[in-house]
């Protein structure tokens, strides 16, 4: 089933606040779901531990921050590559870093995209607009 | 009586010589005969002696001979202690300053992710309330939320100000040969298809080539040449030359324009990070750029300096030295 969806994992309330505000305002709100850190966001996934009565079906992108408790963004996205399931999600790191090494092993690790959180807000609004209209309505994703 | 004249004035000499003899042969050369015959007996009893004095001096020198060389051992031994010592405590130091440098390193990687988010959320909430209540509140208050908007935008660049002088030196010094002419052409291209409507006149001399990391230098040039045409924005016939010249036997490469300058009483304010001579509404900037490019010329193992006048332009020269060609500068 196509499930068109926004899986966000970010463990920054304020981030999620403002990533969220952003999203409304491009009215792309309405299938949004947000957990806070790298173990949930595989539980989310994978339907397991506190999402094992989740109805099945993937986001059509995950939006991932590296820096999360528990596992971390990198560690998520190679599990995530590593089963057969979630081999081919669209996964996009958005993060504060733009360390050339979390780039590199972002893609190494198999992201579709590695975008940096701008600090200005008017920026950041922007950025996560164009991510969601994008992934959401202009990418075609395989069938998963 | 033969015999007895025999025994008194030969054999008993003769048995002393034998005894004497026998007594050198056992190590006793302390002992002398002094015979005062005048004969051939006390002849031979004063060579004797005087073979006594040789062998006591030969035995002498050979002592001071072994004491010397035992000394030499001792002094050999030493030296090696202290090279193994001082390759140790240089091994030390190497590692003290690497793991301080990865401290350093690790630490703008939290700046870079941990300053970051704060800022985020005051320029985004004060955006939200902006946004939200904005037809709410009056002109002042209005002010008052674009002046936090105002000071996280400026705090995202002193951020990012430090990130890049910390990273500007990162990583092996490459030693390529490296074109700064065209390097230094392309850069005043660039500024200028950037405003095209700036009339500057630029000068690029021919044939400035170096060796250098082709990364490093570019960020060099870039950051002179960008405060060239940034500091002549407000010059009618604004001149922009890039070129070498020898000052005492050593080759300077040199960015000079005829823009706001400085006063020399503050250049050494010049080099500093965050540091300014301008005021941010005549020439908006964070002060990175000098402190950056002079880092980088360190780093290279050269020198940088700066000539201005207030309103009569400034130039920046650095050196690159040829001979630290062949060392590589591992960074420590």
């Amino acid at each position: 089933m196509k499930h068109k969806a926004i899986l966000i994992v970010e463990d920054n309330h304020q981030d999620e606040r403002l990533i969220l505000r952003a999203l409304r305002k491009a009215n792309l709100a309405n299938t949004i779901d947000v957990v806070r850190d790298g173990q949930q966001a595989l539980d989310y996934l994978f339907a397991e531990g506190e999402f094992a009565d989740r109805a099945t079906g993937l986001p059509a992108v995950v939006l991932l921050d590296i820096g999360l408790p528990r596992l971390s963004g990198l560690q998520v996205l190679e599990r995530l590559r590593a089963d057969p399931r979630t081999r081919l999600l669209p996964v996009v790191i958005l993060t504060s870093s733009d360390e050339e090494q979390d780039r590199l092993q972002s893609y190494q690790n198999g992201a579709n995209s590695f975008v940096r959180k701008p600090v200005q807000f008017a920026d950041l609004a922007e950025t996560v607009a164009r991510l969601g209209i994008y992934w959401l309505l202009i990418n075609d994703p395989p069938n998963l | 009586m033969t015999f007895l004249t025999l025994q008194r004035t030969i054999l008993g000499p003769v048995q002393a010589l034998h005894e004497a003899a026998l007594r050198v042969t056992a190590g006793e050369l302390e002992q002398r005969l002094r015979s005062q015959r005048r004969d051939e007996l006390g002849a031979l009893a004063n060579a004797f002696d005087a073979m006594l004095n040789r062998l006591q001096e030969t035995l002498v020198s050979r002592n001071l001979l072994e004491a010397e060389m035992i000394e030499r051992k001792l002094a050999q031994a030493e030296i090696q202690h202290i090279n193994v010592d001082l390759e140790e405590r240089v091994r030390q130091r190497t590692a003290e300053l690497q793991a301080a440098n990865l401290e350093l390193e690790s630490f703008a990687y939290a700046v870079s992710h941990d300053l970051r988010g704060p800022l985020r959320a005051l320029s985004g909430f004060s955006q939200a309330l902006l946004e939200d209540y904005g037809e709410r509140l009056d002109g002042e208050a209005l002010d008052d939320l674009q002046q936090i908007d105002i000071a996280s935008r400026r705090m995202g660049e002193l951020i990012d100000g430090i990130l890049t002088l910390s990273r500007s030196t990162r990583g092996a010094l490459q030693r390529d040969p490296v074109d700064l002419s065209a390097l230094s052409t392309r850069l005043l291209a660039q500024l200028a298809a950037i405003e095209p409507q700036r009339r500057v006149v630029w000068e690029v001399a021919p044939g400035l080539r170096v060796l250098g990391d082709p990364t490093m230098l570019e960020v060099v040039m870039a950051n002179l040449i960008d405060n060239a045409w940034k500091y002549t924005g407000k010059t009618s016939d604004s001149r922009i030359r890039v070129y070498s010249e020898n000052r005492d036997g050593t080759r300077w490469l040199c960015v000079t324009d005829n823009g706001a300058g400085f006063d020399m009483a503050y250049s050494e304010r010049l080099f500093k990070a965050f540091q300014r001579l301008h005021r941010q509404e005549e020439f908006p900037g964070i002060g990175i750029g000098l402190a950056t490019v002079q880092r980088i010329v360190h780093r290279h193992g050269g020198t940088v300096a700066a000539e201005g006048m207030p309103e009569r332009g400034a130039t920046f020269r650095f050196t690159l030295p040829e001979a630290a060609a062949s060392q590589e500068l591992t960074k420590i």
